[in-house]
């Protein structure tokens, strides 16, 4: 994914300025910086959600994305994991997955049974598929629920928006194991954290910080430090 | 026989009923009919007035099959034109069935086959005063009313009845039914009424006997006009519950009228699209000790209006109601409209009535979150939609 010149602004507040980097596949970078730095709307603002204006250009795969539609983007294999994902009610988590996926009748048993073994991997119950999206959910759960899409998904590109916040120690150590195992299944990942000891067990690249407007590209140490330290 | 039994016999003629359906009413007017009738009528005053309003059509019974019926029923309304549609022989059903026309009968499933009829003409007036004005038109202009008697006891049974005419040229389609849950039994009901039509125009009435549980789903699936009235009593100690999936349904009237000890339950689901819709839901506590529950979601598009004026009225012998109505309207777009009208009349006290309606605009966040996962959205809109009526 190559970004270039981008620039993110959201009630007209200018958030990022002329950002340029190209995310390499099955690369992991960590993303960090201090509460309301514009690090959501990063990623949002790649999503395409539509209260956010970006100018400057996106390729995946050298596709010129910015003018897609956010589905679209994620039929381009972008994925991004909410830090509260809403509520659905009356809508099953199965019945969703069938429309996202436009499972056929016969193909039913088969893909139910890869999700209820999806749902298993990210430690939630078999009875999850008939629950009404994230209705009910505690927050840890609902974090295991956006891991069990971007598992089920399967995307080539995933900004995980703190996915690892309000997990217990099993989620926080699940969430680590399934980056590093999907990295060599080359997926590439940015982690929005800051989780300090997510960062330390990551088999991640480098980290970036939003700093003033900008993102800037920061070695391992520094990620730790600023994350143990803060930002003044 | 009795004077009013050869009066009646004498209607039989007179509208042209067949010849074994006269032979079939003389052989049981005295052993069965009226025996069932002197119970259901004057069991107790204050219901029977309801059921004389009710029945007021031709009788014939016929066995569907015991128990378990599972016959799929296309009704049209009574059409002379067309009596190679009913199979009938000797005044019984024989063979693989498809009933394309069952008006002006009333239908048994308890597998026996007599006729009757009575006061077709002298109870239409009485019929027509409870009535609203299309629940009046839709028994005017129907060639018969249709009447299911459901007399199993303990079991239960399923009825698909569907009412699909894609035939003729007519621009009117007009039915008028009734259907009798006899005492204790236990009452499946699955219909779906689709209008091809450029005018549906029904009238149902529902009696829900002692005792006795009716589950029905209804789904309507209105055309260019759909008008739906249906009336519901329910006598001491029955148990009800509706679930309706309705889509464009354009114009309901829902009347129940129930008695001590009963429990209603109304799940219903609305869906405007193309049309706007009226939902006119009445619920009359008359005994004591019953409990009512309504619920209406609604979601609405385009510039389509849904209306939901929700009365619950408790009378003054109704002791220890327990009701509550909820209605939740969801609009899809900036130009879709809903209007919630609740009332309350209560007239006695110790009782506990709660009522909550709400109006709200689709979350653009929710839109946002299911195209995030890849929906378009025109699909998200509508998963969201279809989630938000079957809550």
């Amino acid at each position: 994914m190559k970004i270039q010149d981008l620039s993110i602004e959201i009630d007209n507040q200018k958030l990022l300025k002329q950002f340029s980097r190209t995310f390499v596949t099955g690369e992991t970078v960590v993303i960090i910086g201090p509460n309301g730095c514009g690090k959501s709307t990063f990623a949002h603002g790649i999503m395409g959600r539509s209260d956010i204006a970006v100018e400057g250009s996106i390729k995946i795969n050298n596709q010129e994305i910015t003018d897609l539609e956010t589905n679209e983007r994620s039929k381009q294999g972008l994925f991004v994991s909410w830090q509260t994902p809403p509520e659905l009610p009356g809508v099953s988590t199965f019945g969703l997955i069938k429309e996202i996926k436009e499972i056929k009748s016969k193909d039913i048993g088969t893909e139910l049974k890869k999700y209820k073994s999806i749902l298993t991997e990210v430690g939630l119950p078999e009875t999850w598929t008939t629950r009404p999206v994230n209705v009910g959910g505690s927050g840890g759960e609902r974090k295991r629920a956006e891991l069990s899409n971007l598992l089920s998904l399967s995307p080539t590109y995933a900004i995980l928006d703190e996915i690892d916040t309000g997990l217990d120690s099993n989620g926080l150590k699940l969430v680590i194991e399934i980056i590093n195992q999907r990295k060599k299944e080359n997926l590439s990942t940015i982690l929005i954290t800051h989780n300090i000891s997510t960062v330390q067990n990551l088999d991640y690249d480098y980290g970036l910080m939003f700093n003033k407007g900008k993102l800037i590209e920061i070695d391992k140490e520094t990620v730790e430090q600023k994350l143990r330290d803060g930002y003044e | 026989m009795n004077n009013s039994c050869e009066s009646l016999l004498e209607i039989i003629k007179e509208i042209g009923e067949p010849e074994w359906s006269i032979n079939a009413t003389k052989s049981n007017i005295n052993k069965k009919v009226f025996d069932k009738l002197q119970q259901i009528n004057y069991k107790q005053e204050d219901y029977s007035s309801a059921i004389f309003k009710s029945l007021w059509t031709k009788e014939v019974y016929f066995p569907l099959t015991n128990n378990k019926v599972k016959s799929t029923i296309f009704s049209n309304g009574f059409n002379d034109e067309h009596p190679e549609n009913v199979l009938f022989k000797n005044g019984q059903l024989e063979g693989n069935y498809e009933l394309k026309d069952f008006g002006g009968h009333i239908w048994h499933d308890t597998g026996e086959a007599y006729g009757n009829v009575y006061d077709y003409y002298t109870k239409v007036s009485e019929l027509l005063e409870d009535s609203t004005v299309p629940g009046m038109l839709a028994s005017l202009l129907t060639g018969g009313t249709s009447v299911l008697m459901l007399n199993s006891w303990n079991h239960t049974n399923t009825l698909n009845i569907k009412n699909a005419d894609t035939e003729g040229d007519s621009s009117l389609n007009t039915g008028c039914y009734i259907v009798h849950v006899k005492d204790k039994s236990s009452i499946i009901i699955n219909e779906k009424i689709e209008n091809s039509k450029d005018l549906y125009l029904n009238k149902w009435i529902y009696i829900v006997g002692y005792d006795s549980h009716l589950e029905l789903t209804r789904e309507v699936v209105g055309g260019n006009g759909l008008i739906d009235d249906v009336t519901i009593i329910q006598y001491p100690g029955s148990k009800l519950t509706i679930n309706t999936y309705d889509k464009d349904p354009q114009w309901r009237y829902l009347n129940i009228t129930a008695y001590q000890n009963t429990d209603t339950t109304i799940n219903g689901s609305v869906l405007c699209k193309n049309s706007s819709s009226s939902h006119n839901v009445i619920v009359n506590h008359k005994g004591n000790n019953s409990t009512s529950t309504i619920k209406y979601h609604s979601a609405i598009y385009n510039d389509n209006v849904t209306d939901f004026i929700g009365s619950i009225n408790v009378n003054k012998k109704a002791v220890g109601t327990n009701s509550s109505m909820i209605n939740k309207n969801l609009l899809m777009d900036k130009t879709s409209k809903a209007k919630s009208i609740p009332k309350l009349s209560i007239n006695t006290k110790e009782i506990q009535c709660t009522h909550g309606c709400t109006i709200s605009n689709v979350d653009q966040d929710d839109i946002y979150y299911l195209e995030t996962l890849g929906m378009s959205k025109a699909s998200a809109r509508r998963i969201i939609a279809d989630g938000h009526i079957q809550i």
